[in-house]
């Protein structure tokens, strides 16, 4: 995609986003909230898993750290943006040694070695005064003003669409070009000079810093954070968000957040909160049946058949080049 | 008399215990067209394996323009515009034609940061110049063409790279006669303009005999003969390891 157009499609998006900020209704509003704090989360497990195809359970780790550091540094009266990027170096340093120290271990061994850091810091987390122990931490809002929470969702919503949209750019670059060619054949990017540990090694580090912020951000939506952040559930959430929307695609990470967040909340409206989860499956479920390139196929399909229309009416001789 | 350009000297490789090249020694000159032949098993794309680095195991040496390679990394190959294409592709098969473009074009991309919009509208240009005459859309993706357009692709991408030694991994298998005969007429046309030295790994003779100057043959991890396609092919012993003694 050009940049102009992935320019016009994130400002067209932030328009939305502010719009539904302020008109939406309390509960929509948080869920709107959810919906773009999880979308970073969704495009850094993209980054991973979709984009160079290193499947980690550990992205829980990032998240909790994030909104962890982010919590107590508020609470030490550190400025929120500081908070953010300093949870966001954590996370990235770690990431660094972890995706270094795991490069040679692939497929599902990867997976269950990734576990072992939120394992770790689940237990570090509930044990330590400064982090609350198993209670958790309380997290302020970002803006302290009666009804400010309409202005928090609509700062969240920029400061995500401009992550987004960098992260538009990077997924368009030669970056994750050679991301793609890394995941659809190792030997064909060798021969094309791609450095493939390298990639592995930046795509775990850009999906540890996104999940940071996501993690930083999550706790101010939701207004306290607990170790249970460090859950598996949270990486597995995560992985669902990037395969249900489509692998290898910023648009399909911001569906799948979407998806993850709203069909439970549907069961919710409709008084059907116990099956929530039931729902999520069969959701997740009949998409993957139906698109198994996940919700974004169905654009890719739309696009494809305008495509074929288009060059169907056109003559011949303009089909090439 | 032309220099050397790409020397492979006494290459011997053992896996598992198994000799699966003894001894092979030959070079490359500036705008050469080398045919290494042999029937399947004889260790042809282990050669080339050794020769761009994807195979580690080797004892010999391998130089170009008298810089040893042994201790580079095979991603390492393109800076000394020495670019290979794969048996069965080395494309991306979910992505369209330009994005291969792009990612052939990828170190370009990595030592040029600041100008990469500019050369991803030079690398486009490059790319519609190059697919001229052919019926193959930019933005077709790679996996919706046909087998002989996806070879020529393969080829075009590896041109991008500006190949000074390139190296060519069975570019007939799977062609028809007239596909073949395009893709000689093409990579000779592309030699010519871009002066390249090729080395193609082939089991077609016409193939070979038409497109290049000189083979090497392998058979079983040796070197048979060497010399120009018109002598070779009629040795008695390069027949008998083609088709078998028995048939002779």
């Amino acid at each position: 995609m050009s940049v102009k157009r992935q320019i016009i499609s994130w400002i067209c998006l932030l328009g939305l986003g502010l719009l539904a900020s302020f008109f939406l209704p309390p509960y929509f509003r948080y869920l709107l909230g959810l919906m773009a704090v999880y979308s970073l989360a969704s495009i850094g497990m993209n980054f991973l898993t979709g984009y160079t195809e290193q499947i980690s359970l550990g992205n829980a780790a990032f998240f909790g750290i994030g909104a962890y550091v982010f919590a107590v540094l508020q609470s030490l009266q550190i400025n929120s943006v500081i908070s953010i990027i300093a949870g966001a170096v954590l996370s990235g340093i770690i990431a660094f040694i972890v995706g270094f120290l795991t490069i040679r271990v692939k497929d599902i061994y990867l997976a269950v070695g990734t576990l072992i850091l939120p394992l770790l810091l689940l237990q570090v987390t509930k044990g330590m005064d400064i982090t609350g122990g198993t209670g958790g931490l309380s997290v302020f809002p970002l803006v302290e003003q009666e009804n400010g929470s309409s202005l928090e969702v609509a700062i969240i919503i920029v400061i995500t669409s401009i992550i987004g949209f960098v992260s538009s750019l990077i997924a368009n670059s030669f970056i994750g070009r050679a991301f793609h060619a890394t995941r659809l054949s190792e030997h064909g990017a060798v021969a094309r000079g791609i450095h493939v540990v390298k990639y592995k090694v930046v795509a775990f580090v850009l999906s540890a810093i996104l999940t940071s912020i996501s993690g930083s951000l999550y706790g101010v939506v939701v207004g306290y954070i607990t170790p249970e952040l460090f859950q598996v559930m949270i990486s597995v959430n995560f992985l669902i968000m990037a395969i249900v929307g489509g692998r290898g695609s910023i648009t399909g990470s911001l569906l799948g957040s979407a998806f993850v967040v709203m069909i439970p909340a549907l069961f919710n409206v409709i008084g059907l909160a116990q099956w929530q989860q039931l729902g999520l499956g069969i959701g997740m479920g009949v998409t993957l049946l139906l698109f198994p390139s996940g919700l974004v196929g169905i654009l890719s399909l739309l696009v494809k058949r305008r495509r074929v229309a288009i060059n169907e009416s056109k003559p011949v001789a303009s089909e090439t080049n | 008399m032309k220099a050397n350009q790409l020397q492979v000297k006494q290459i011997r490789l053992n896996i598992g215990g198994v000799s699966i090249l003894n001894d092979v020694s030959f070079s490359l000159s500036e705008g050469d067209r080398v045919g290494l032949v042999g029937p399947n098993g004889a260790g042809k794309t282990s050669v080339i394996n050794c020769i761009t680095q994807f195979e580690k195991r080797y004892q010999g040496e391998v130089t170009f323009s008298n810089k040893l390679l042994n201790k580079e990394n095979p991603q390492d190959l393109p800076k000394y515009k020495i670019i290979r294409t794969f048996q069965n592709l080395g494309l991306f098969n979910e992505l369209t034609v330009l994005e291969n473009f792009y990612i052939a074009a990828h170190q370009s991309f990595e030592s040029k940061l600041k100008n990469v919009f500019k050369l991803e509208k030079e690398v486009k240009q490059e790319a519609l110049t190059l697919l001229e005459h052919e019926s193959i859309n930019l933005h077709d993706i790679v996996s919706d063409l046909s087998y002989g357009q996806q070879k020529i692709v393969e080829f075009l991408c590896a041109l991008i790279q500006r190949p000074s030694v390139l190296i060519l991994d069975e570019p007939a298998a799977g062609l028809n006669d007239f596909e073949k005969n395009r893709m000689i007429e093409m990579i000779l046309k592309k030699q010519q303009e871009l002066n390249f030295s090729l080395l193609v790994v082939e089991h077609d003779v016409n193939f070979v005999s038409t497109l290049c100057q000189n083979v090497v043959v392998l058979q079983s991890g040796e070197l048979l003969c060497s010399g120009s396609p018109e002598e070779v092919f009629k040795r008695k012993e390069v027949i008998q390891a083609w088709i078998g003694e028995s048939n002779v």
